[in-house]
């Protein structure tokens, strides 16, 4: 019986913390699929970006990490405007366009990042070694940061969007971009700002994503398919659907982790594992497979017509 | 002989009730006017007979047949075509090819005819080809123009073309006069009344009620859902109530 | 000259080239176009879906995958031979397209495609979980091969009463090559009629107008699924040919993510929804890779040392990746399109 608290407890906390991270990397998405109407396959590209930019500043111009996440922030930021600027805006017309372009650019980042660093999975410094016991559960430190860090994120996002004005003009032309013209709006300078924003969100969670999960020329995919996978089952543009979509994704992940497997055998003696922790990636694809035909709109969302 | 029944039909969205207990009925080779001011609901009238919404409650019955719920190209199939008022045609398609779908049987495997013939028959019945080589040769304009190209006028035939390349046996004008000048209404006008002539049933919906009284047999009217008159344009236009909910929102 | 008339004499041109091609080439480059016969195959598969209606599949290797293993699997294991694993594996393909059209068609454009893209990797993630049948990512060996000995033999004897004499490992070569070649022109040739065909003329309705089509009488779901079927069967057929040729089942030909998206090169390149066009495109991107693969084994004549393009190698998938993106923004009707407008501008300047 202890033994399962033990284990149930370690579930808990563990996907507490990894969910808000998911619910982070998944905010820049739903922020640019709500405003703009579109679905940037190159989103886990920014992540990587922003990851790659500070480890590339930690490595070789030794700067210490705090400057280093700042310069992946700013960076990612800078990209997300010349992204729109330089590609989305003159492809968003045409949806099947946009998603063969953004997703032809997640590749050749993933090209260009295996061509000047090296194809090694590796991790990026945490800001704090060490880790800390909460309870009867051991914790990465680093892991509390970049949970805190999560949450300070998307609490801000939430007050900028619902509370400062430039955040209410945002909401405007995503509920309506023609209304939001005729009053006004210059609808360009707001997809200016989103697409900004959403870069520097997707800095701040690359950031933490590489010290946490890994930090490689692939390492955009997951996030993608997170990212994908929350804003599908919260429904689309729904800020607390992707943050209850987070968790719910998060906690499938990790209760594969931590459950235990049955291992399935032939009579040749061939096996496989019935759940467990090669299940992980398997169990959020297929779940979301199954919604996507059930209930395509999502928990929370609207159907889109 | 009664080609089309509509029964309490009631559609509502959300809290708003669309269509509130609606009977009419469509006899064979006349031509029955649905009319009534704006957000009286003649469209959803139209899109729950051609099965692009569901009723809450009610039944539509074609030539017999229950048709409430089938999916529209079933529908169509059976024989019931619609004119959109804002035309749903192929943006990169030519004139011809668009009217050309509309002849293409729904069948895969097996083997049919040259939807050619049928196709040039629409385009010339509709006026859509205006130039001497029309319609049967290469160089008819229709071949080479895409819809976009078209005036209102044109757009309408187009919907017209592609809407008797079904064969229909009724169809529904959703608002054809719309947006057309006045010599247009007439042209539009004068190729409706040939097609009743030809023995084609119809239901026509517009609220400019100069250009209907003239064209139509029968009428009914609609206000907010509900059938307010039915009968000939001299009883309707004589009914007290009509007068009312029209001059409320405009001239008869 | 219709359209259809001039992809129908593309087609007989391209394959015609490369049936009288095959005796020319060297063995390195016999090698390279016949798997680029099968990449052509998968273009076109691709390309009578997803070119014709618009629904774009980012993930068409899934029915690679499936039909390749199921033809694997049952020859490794259950000892079948070609003629029965190799159409049970395309059944498999077919069904899977089937099982998956039916419900993906509710989905609106980006869903579908998002889905498309979910498909190989959670079959991925379930090849490596059956690791001990599938071999996993380092794949299993030993499957029949294509050519077997058996045929060559008797090839060889034909040949011999023509007092011709091929080197063994030549006419294994010139076996496969053609085996492709034969499912080139017969892939090819049934998808120009079929896209060229009252059925290509509504999918490419759908593409534009799927309301407009239904209200002209013509029940959609069921061409897009038709068009389901037929895409994956073809793109089946070529995998479980290609496991055969490969004697074994290999993880990174039968479920890269890389070579889904190099089918959308191919059929962008060409002109989406000619499929002659798919079938140029994927011969220039499987070509184009050799090419540069070639090329960056010489060293320029430039400067004191030489230029050596070895950096090539490493650039190579981000060139067609780049091409794509460049393709997109100014050529996204492709090279088909362009021509057909090229020669129709010709005509028309010639008789004016």
């Amino acid at each position: 019986m202890d033994q399962v608290l033990i284990i149930a407890e370690r579930i808990v906390i563990y996907s507490v913390l990894i969910s808000a991270l998911y619910a982070l990397v998944a905010l820049g998405f739903t922020l640019i699929f709500g405003v703009g109407r579109v679905l940037n396959l190159a989103h886990g590209a920014f992540l990587m970006i922003g990851a790659y930019t500070a480890w590339f500043a930690q490595q070789y111009l030794h700067w210490n990490l705090y400057s280093a996440f700042a310069l992946a922030v700013a960076i990612c930021t800078v990209f997300g405007v010349i992204f729109y600027h330089g590609l989305v805006r003159h492809v968003q017309r045409s949806p099947i366009v946009t998603l063969i372009a953004t997703l032809a650019c997640a590749l050749i980042i993933e090209e260009l990042i295996k061509i000047f660093f090296t194809t090694n999975t590796q991790l990026l410094a945490p800001f704090v070694s060490g880790s800390v016991e909460i309870h009867k559960t051991t914790v990465i430190t680093n892991r509390i940061i970049a949970f805190g860090a999560s949450w300070l994120a998307i609490i801000l996002f939430w007050i900028f969007v619902h509370r400062t004005r430039w955040g209410k003009v945002i909401l405007a032309t995503a509920q309506d971009q023609d209304g939001a013209a005729l009053v006004g709006i210059d609808v360009k300078r707001v997809y200016t700002l989103t697409w900004a924003i959403s870069g520097a969100l997707a800095g701040i969670a690359g950031f933490f994503f590489a010290s946490w999960v890994k930090l490689d020329p692939f390492m955009w995919r997951d996030p993608l398919i997170i990212s994908f996978a929350i804003v599908v089952v919260g429904g689309l543009g729904s800020l607390k659907g992707s943050i209850v979509a987070a968790y719910l994704i998060g906690l499938l992940e990790v209760l594969m982790t931590y459950s235990p497997s049955v291992r399935i055998c032939a009579a040749d003696l061939r096996c496989f594992e019935f759940l467990g922790s090669s299940w992980v990636g398997v169990s959020s694809l297929l779940v979301l497979i199954a919604i996507l035909f059930i209930k395509p709109e999502g928990l929370f969302g609207r159907a889109q017509e | 002989m009664v080609l089309l029944q509509v029964e309490n039909l009631r559609k509502s969205f959300g809290g708003l009730m669309a269509v509130k207990d609606l009977s009419f009925h469509v006899e064979a080779g006349e031509i029955l006017g649905l009319i009534g001011p704006n957000g009286a609901g003649k469209s959803t009238v139209f899109n729950l007979i051609m099965g692009m919404l569901k009723p809450d409650i009610g039944n539509i019955l074609f030539k017999g047949r229950d048709i409430t719920g089938w999916p529209t190209y079933k529908i169509v199939d059976a024989g019931i075509a619609r004119v959109f008022q804002i035309a749903r045609y192929f943006p990169r398609k030519t004139v011809y090819e668009n009217v050309e779908i509309s002849a293409i049987p729904n069948e895969i495997f097996v083997r049919a005819g040259d939807p050619a013939t049928k196709t040039l028959t629409c385009c010339a019945r509709t006026g859509l080809c205006t130039n001497e080589h029309c319609p049967g040769g290469e160089r008819c304009i229709c071949r080479s123009e895409l819809p976009g190209m078209l005036p209102q006028g044109g757009l309408r035939r187009l919907e017209l073309a592609r809407a008797i390349g079904t064969d229909p046996e009724l169809l529904l004008l959703d608002e054809p006069f719309a947006g057309l000048s006045h010599s247009e209404v007439d042209e539009i006008s004068h190729l409706i009344a040939s097609l009743r002539d030809e023995g084609q049933t119809i239901v026509l919906v517009d609220h400019n009620m100069r250009g209907v009284m003239r064209l139509v047999d029968r009428i009914v009217v609609l206000c907010f859902g509900e059938k307010l008159a039915e009968g000939s344009p001299e009883e309707v236009a004589r009914n007290p109530q009509v007068q009312e909910a029209y001059l409320a929102g405009g001239g008869l | 000259m219709s359209f259809r008339a001039l992809k129908f004499s593309l087609l007989v041109l391209t394959v015609v080239i490369i049936a009288a091609a095959g005796p020319f080439l060297p063995s390195k480059w016999m090698t390279t176009l016949m798997y680029a016969q099968l990449f052509a195959v998968y273009a076109m598969g691709w390309d009578i879906l997803s070119g014709m209606t618009g629904q774009i599949s980012f993930g068409h290797i899934f029915f690679v995958a499936v039909s390749g293993y199921t033809t694997g699997l049952l020859n490794l294991y259950l000892k079948w031979p070609i003629w029965a694993t190799v159409p049970t594996g395309v059944v498999m393909a077919v069904l899977a397209g089937l099982l998956f059209s039916v419900p993906a068609l509710r989905l609106r454009g980006p869903y579908f495609s998002l889905v498309t893209l979910i498909l190989p990797l959670a079959a991925a993630r379930l090849v490596i979980i059956l690791a001990d049948w599938t071999g996993g990512e380092l794949g299993k060996f030993g499957v029949t091969p294509l050519c077997q000995d058996s045929l060559l033999n008797a090839l060889d004897g034909v040949l011999s009463r023509l007092h011709i004499s091929i080197e063994a490992f030549r006419l294994y070569q010139y076996c496969n090559y053609y085996v492709f070649w034969v499912l080139l022109a017969l892939v090819g040739t049934i998808l120009v009629w079929l896209s060229s065909s009252r059925i290509g003329k509504i999918l490419e309705a759908i593409r534009e107008n799927e309301e407009a089509v239904e209200a002209a009488g013509i029940n959609a779901a069921k061409y897009k699924i038709f068009a389901f079927a037929i895409s994956a069967c073809v793109v089946g057929l070529g995998g479980a040919l290609s496991v055969h040729t490969n004697e074994a089942v290999f993880f990174n030909s039968l479920l890269s993510l890389t070579s889904s998206i190099e089918m959308i090169v191919a059929s962008v390149i060409g002109g989406m929804g000619t499929i002659v066009g798919a079938l140029w495109g994927g011969l220039l991107v499987r070509g184009g890779e050799q090419v540069i693969r070639e090329l960056a084994q010489l060293k320029l004549p430039i400067g004191a040392e030489g230029l050596a393009l070895s950096f090539l190698e490493r650039w190579a998938t981000f060139i067609f990746f780049a091409l794509l993106l460049v393709l997109l923004f100014f050529a996204r009707q492709g090279l088909l399109p362009l021509l057909a407008g090229l020669s129709r501008r010709a005509k028309r300047g010639g008789s004016e």
